[in-house]
């Protein structure tokens, strides 16, 4: 695998044995799972509830503005430590070796408007599977941004910025459009009845939660109604305008590649790890930074263990540095300033036509149109091997 | 408040997750849930030196229960939940449940309940199942056969036996190491002061001879064996030994056998003669493949699945029974009701998957 980076190319060896590193702090880690992680899943779990109920309930009292400040603010955290700290992380799976069925990975339904099910396919399969890779990863650009130069430029990328800030804001939303591919009835790869027939199990989560957060509890209220379903919404965009920014910082940032389809093709689990850590950027952090971004901001460490918990994240990294620098591999890191506003640049630049003349061969295959498409059967069959 | 309306329950329970509303209910009475079934300890009593018996307060969630079944018992140890089954010793019917409960060498379970389980604890309870049962019919004469803790079930059918017909016609034959071992020696003393037809045979290790099973140690108690319906529990040396003497005398259809314990892996057997069950799919197959994904495939039947590779968890599924290992960490997974990825699990017993 050619890597344009700042990283050293392995030989085939080489990776094997950097692969056989990670597997071994892989398995170590599993091994110590217990009680301590059990506790602390189950004390963000009840910081969670306490902390809705209390949002909630200040909200109630709304026309104060100190509560109204602060049942939003809390309402706001409560969702965010939902989504990533525990939905995020539930929803992997992370916690189904403590066999509590209220924490299966399988089964788990965050309060967010995208389903559970679609997410568990378009993120934790395809995502997660093929991090990165042009054609196989929506996640590159969401089929609405150019974000790297191997993306094929249309006119309609001049509107990234525009079409960015209006992705943060409403992220919960258009994320759970995401797996519609709405990009394909531009295309016309697409025809609108199929995706009407997809859409009815989104909407009906969506319903769920416009209910929620739009009816029933401004109902509650009473005469109340106004200030909470305010604080509602702005606890929702919150929740919204910081998943963005800690998501778009983990595959987004200056140093990230993408790669061709083709090095799916005969990959090992080293050559697997690479891919991971190579498509992914860290954040550097407080504890509660870690926390708040559901340890999204080991972002290296989450797409290479995405089924361990994103508590040992922080444990691991240092481990998984060490290995990395042992191999002459980058490890993509900084403060959320610095990555966020790399990301920036990027929504800028590749708005405009700018491209890489290397890899022109590559570019070849364009993102957008084999998206979804099936993989040639030896591929998968390899790749599962 | 220790009961909801089931009507409510479950329209709420339509916009409102379960666990949420059993996380508020707990700051009531931990007693109070929406569908989990839990109990409260009521007593704890030393039978003998390794058995300890529990007597629970179900709340409303307990269904009932047939004379020779068991029930699980869901512990969090190390943070991880695990079930044990055990037999149910009470009559079925009683408000208050009881079971014995022996401690297994090294058994994580066994000696948290018998070291940490406190009167007033909640523990939360799982099915009931088992298929040690007395017919609907009851047969003429009966002979139960109990082997050390195994004599939880026999005493349950024993008891059941005599409420239905007082004057039946039952021997119990009871082996166990000592006389300090005999556990509910003292119930079944007494039953047989009231009922005439109950025989009892305790046979000791430290007897010598006449405290082993053997087909003469069996004839000189109980000569008409042939003659009776036979339920057996106790430590795998017994049942072996009971059902060879049963198989030679052609009646092997009259002994019931009750297996407790864990299935183990066989290490002779071929991965491939592994039985499969999808249970909710109803499909058995034979494993034929590395993995049991590749094999319920190759049997037809499609389970969900991602990646193939045990990094996405969309084949996640639970393993109801059955011993697996996990091919990427080479774990060995023998725990009933856990969740396995099949993708990359490889069956070492058969094995029943809830799907």
């Amino acid at each position: 695998m050619k890597f344009s980076s700042k990283s050293r190319e392995l030989s085939i060896d080489e990776a094997n044995a950097f692969g056989e590193e990670l597997d071994a702090l892989r398995k170590e880690t599993i091994a110590s799972l217990g009680k301590k992680d059990a506790d602390y899943i189950y004390a963000v779990r009840n910081f969670v509830r306490y902390s809705e109920i209390a949002g909630r309930s200040s909200l109630m009292l709304g026309w104060l503005p100190p509560f109204w400040l602060a049942g939003t603010a809390l309402l706001g955290v409560s969702k965010i430590v939902e989504n990533m700290e525990l939905g995020h992380n539930v929803i992997h799976g992370q916690y189904d070796w403590m066999n509590d069925p209220t924490l299966r990975g399988s089964t788990y339904e965050w309060d967010h408007p995208c389903p559970s099910e679609n997410w568990r396919h378009t993120h934790n399969f395809m995502h997660h599977t093929y991090t990165n890779v042009r054609g196989m990863d929506h996640d590159i650009g969401y089929g609405a941004l150019r974000l790297f130069p191997e993306q094929k430029w249309e006119p309609r990328f001049v509107l990234n910025p525009l079409v960015a800030a209006f992705l943060a804001v409403t992220f919960e939303w258009t994320l759970s459009l995401q797996p519609l591919e709405l990009e394909k009835l531009i295309s016309k790869e697409k025809k609108f009845s199929q995706v009407r027939a997809e859409f009815s199990i989104i909407a009906a989560k969506m319903r769920k939660q416009l209910v929620k957060d739009y009816a029933f509890f401004p109902l509650l209220a009473g005469p109340m109604f106004l200030p909470v379903i305010a604080g509602n919404a702005v606890a929702n965009v919150m929740r919204n305008l910081w998943t963005f920014g800690i998501i778009f910082c983990g595959h987004f940032t200056e140093d990230v590649e993408t790669f061709p389809i083709e090095v799916l093709e005969n990959e090992s689990r080293g050559q697997w790890y690479l891919r991971q850590l190579h498509g992914s950027g860290n954040l550097k952090g407080g504890k509660v930074f870690h926390l708040m971004s559901g340890n999204l901001s080991h972002q290296i460490e989450h797409h290479m263990f995405p089924d361990i918990p994103g508590a040992r994240y922080a444990e691991m990294a240092v481990k998984v540095r060490e290995i990395c620098e042992r191999y002459g591999q980058h490890y993509n890191t900084g403060r959320f300033t610095k990555q966020f506003s790399q990301v920036v640049g990027r929504i800028f630049k590749y708005a405009l036509p700018f491209g890489k003349k290397v890899e022109a061969v590559v570019s070849n295959i364009s993102p957008i149109s084999t998206i979804g498409k099936k993989l040639p059967e030896s591929t998968i069959e390899k790749n599962a091997a | 408040m220790s009961s909801l309306n089931p009507t409510v329950s479950r329209v709420i329970g339509k916009f409102v997750k379960e666990d949420w509303l059993d996380f508020v209910f707990a700051h009531v009475n931990p007693m109070l849930t929406v569908n989990r079934s839990v109990a409260k300890v009521v007593s704890i009593v030393e039978e003998t030196s390794d058995i300890k018996r529990f007597v629970l307060r179900p709340n409303q969630h307990w269904s009932s229960f047939k004379a020779g079944q068991f029930v699980s018992v869901k512990v969090m140890l190390d943070g991880v939940y695990v079930e044990r089954c055990y037999s149910l010793v009470s009559a079925p019917g009683d408000p208050l449940i009881e079971i014995a409960v022996k401690r297994q060498p090294h058994g994580k379970v066994s000696g948290w309940m018998h070291d940490t389980l406190s009167v007033g604890d909640v523990v939360e309870l799982g099915d009931v199942g088992g298929e040690f049962l007395l017919p609907s019919e009851l047969p003429e004469k009966l002979l139960l056969i109990a082997g050390g803790s195994g004599v939880t079930p026999i005493y349950s059918l024993l008891v059941q036996a005599l409420s239905e017909r007082a004057a039946m016609d039952v021997v119990v034959m009871y082996y166990a190491n000592a006389a300090a071992d005999l556990a509910f020696a003292q119930e079944m003393r007494e039953l047989a002061v009231k009922h005439p037809g109950l025989r009892l045979q305790f046979a000791l290790a430290s007897d010598g001879d006449a405290g082993f099973f053997s087909q003469e140690q069996l004839t000189a108690v109980c000569a008409d064996f042939t003659g009776r319906s036979t339920y057996i529990c106790g430590p795998a040396g017994l049942m072996k030994a009971a059902t060879s003497v049963w198989k030679e005398n052609g009646i092997e259809v009259r002994l019931t056998k009750e297996v407790f314990g864990f299935i183990t892996a066989d290490p002779d057997a071929a991965i491939s003669e592994m039985p499969i069950t999808l249970q909710r799919s109803q499909q058995e197959f034979l494993n034929s493949k590395s993995t049991l994904l590749e094999s319920a495939e190759a049997a037809g039947a499609r389970p969900a699945h991602g990646c193939r590779t045990g990094v996405c968890k969309t084949c996640s599924c639970t393993k109801v029974s059955g011993v697996v290992r996990d091919l990427l960490t080479g774990a060995i997974d023998d725990q009933p009701n856990t969740q396995i990825r099949i993708c990359i699990s490889e069956p070492l017993s058969a094995v029943t998957l809830d799907i």
